[in-house]
């Protein structure tokens, strides 16, 4: 029998599942912006969260620094780390193709997962300060305040990403070698500096993707590639090259995976997401998010 | 003799195992109209991506004010002057058209006169000034030939390779682009241009080289190669002859 809770409840679900998707939106933005450059799907990304999120935990563990504070050692670190891992890792295959880049990628992903499993065991962790646990209640909802804490963070990460890429001269240099990378070196842009920058602030992203982990998820070292799959999704949903698009993916997602989960059970709601990639990439390939004007390639 | 602005000996590119040019030399003058003619598939196009550096050349020599050049990237190209609008215009379409021309002015030697340049350009180009947050892709074939061109302007180049300009585009809006390639180089840009509208190529430049499957087949004058009765009835015909 098909059972139809309050309204209440629904809309307490569809909170959760908003909050929770605004996750997926951080990573896939990231996503986003390595694969308009480079054209592949960083597959390392969830890793990277889940590094970040190690980070943010050892932080707090060691020096009691709050899980929010050190979004400025986290960021900068990671934003850092990101323009490297380009330089070290990718510069010198980037012309080979994309295949070789993608192996990189995947290579990258397997040796975090057990780097970070034999240095920092493979048991779960997760930050517990004074109010993980806390809600604000209003209007006879709950709503948990890491994970509002994470909405937040995602609406001013995409925020800043879009602002970067429209007003900045750089941003505008990513945007052009997304669409269209012989003109691009045309006018003088190198495409290293420009697969370098979207390394640097995909990494930066997932710094922050990570902090919010840390802070409303208990996560392994295995945990991030099910969170690049996640983030694919989302990024398939909401459209390749759209940084809004990206957050909204993540955002549906989110609501999707929340609805499934209380409707039938939790791994109804995997099977569910996987369809949804699915049937969006077979009818809408360019996302649902992306006017279809915008998304024309000449 | 005064060193000309560029110089290319014994050039050979290859696609892959095919060889796509032949032994190619020619010159440029400063200030001059220099035009490669030839049908489809003769090699045109590759001659100017070869030395745009989007192609790296088997061999050969390519010297630009002086220096050697070849073998460089596309991005150090520019920088040192030597600017292509590619055929198909490549510009960037999702971007406004005041963006594209922005980027234009992308590399180190423009980025300072960035200001003054785009006067310039909208001088010549008033059409882009009324139309600067317009998207790029959204403009007509001639007006993303403009644009195109003005880019191009933006990174203040001493020699400017047009590839098909005319492509694609209705006979007056042609006659315009011609127009403004003689414009140009009364305000001293040198152009070195690849067409197949052979008639309007020749009549413009200076000099001209034929290119046949990758070779070298003539150069000369402009004039001389446009009355040459070789090349009218290889390339022309006479119903095209008035065009």
């Amino acid at each position: 029998m098909f059972y139809l809770p309050p309204i209440d409840i629904l809309i307490q679900i569809l909170i959760n599942g908003i909050l929770f998707g605004a996750m997926y939106g951080i990573a896939a933005i990231g996503l986003s912006l390595i694969f308009g450059t480079m054209q592949i799907i960083f597959i390392a990304q969830g890793a990277m969260i889940v590094l970040a999120a190690y980070g943010t935990f050892w932080l707090f563990h060691f020096f009691s620094m709050d899980p929010y504070l050190s979004i400025i050692v986290i960021f900068p670190v990671s934003v850092i780390f990101g323009l490297g891992l380009y330089q070290v890792l990718f510069r010198r295959v980037a012309r080979a193709g994309k295949f070789p880049s993608l192996l990189i990628a995947f290579g990258l992903m397997v040796l975090l997962e057990n780097l970070m499993s034999v240095l920092f065991t493979p048991n779960p962790r997760s930050v517990r300060a004074s109010y993980t646990a806390y809600g604000i209640s209003a209007l006879g909802l709950k709503i948990s305040f890491t994970r509002l804490m994470a909405f937040i963070m995602a609406i001013l990460a995409t925020t800043g990403v879009s602002l970067f890429l429209k007003k900045t001269l750089i941003g505008k240099a990513v945007r052009a070698a997304s669409e269209n990378l012989e003109s691009a070196t045309l006018v003088g842009i190198t495409p290293h500096r420009v697969n370098s920058v979207t390394f640097g602030i995909g990494i930066g992203l997932a710094g922050l993707a990570g902090i919010a982990t840390a802070t409303t998820y208990s996560f392994d070292p295995y945990f991030g590639f099910v969170f690049s799959l996640k983030a694919m999704i989302a990024l398939a949903l909401g459209g390749m090259g759209s940084v809004v698009g990206a957050l909204m993916g993540g955002v549906l997602l989110g609501v999707l995976e929340s609805y499934g989960s209380f409707f039938l059970t939790g791994g109804w709601a995997d099977v569910i997401s996987y369809a949804a990639f699915m049937l969006v990439l077979m009818f809408r390939p360019e996302g649902l998010f992306v006017r279809s004007s915008d998304s024309e390639k000449p | 003799m005064a060193n000309p602005l560029l110089r290319v000996s014994d050039l050979n590119v290859f696609y892959g195992d095919a060889q796509a040019l032949w032994d190619i030399g020619f010159y440029v003058d400063e200030g001059a109209v220099y035009s490669i003619i030839g049908s489809n598939g003769a090699g045109k196009s590759t001659v100017l991506r070869a030395l745009s550096g989007l192609v790296r050349p088997a061999s050969g020599r390519v010297e630009f004010l002086g220096s050697r050049v070849e073998g460089k990237g596309a991005d150090v190209m520019v920088d040192l002057g030597i600017s292509l609008v590619p055929e198909g215009r490549g510009l960037f379409t999702s971007l406004t058209v005041l963006e594209n021309l922005e980027l234009g002015a992308f590399t180190k030697r423009a980025r300072p006169k960035r200001a003054k340049t785009l006067e310039w350009v909208n001088e010549l180009f008033p059409i882009i000034e009324a139309r600067k947050d317009q998207q790029a892709g959204k403009m007509s074939g001639g007006e993303q030939q403009m644009v195109a061109i003005g880019r191009a302007l933006m990174s203040r180049p001493k020699l400017l390779m047009l590839d098909e300009p005319s492509l694609g585009l209705a006979p007056l809006i042609v006659k315009t682009v011609f127009e403004i390639i003689r414009t140009l180089n009364e305000q001293k840009v040198t152009i070195l241009l690849v067409e197949q509208n052979i008639h309007q190529a020749l009549k413009i430049a200076d000099r001209a080289l034929v290119l046949k499957t990758g070779r070298t087949t003539m150069t000369g004058k402009g004039d001389e190669l446009l009355a040459d009765p070789e090349i009218q009835k290889a390339y022309m015909g006479t119903l095209r002859k008035g065009t």
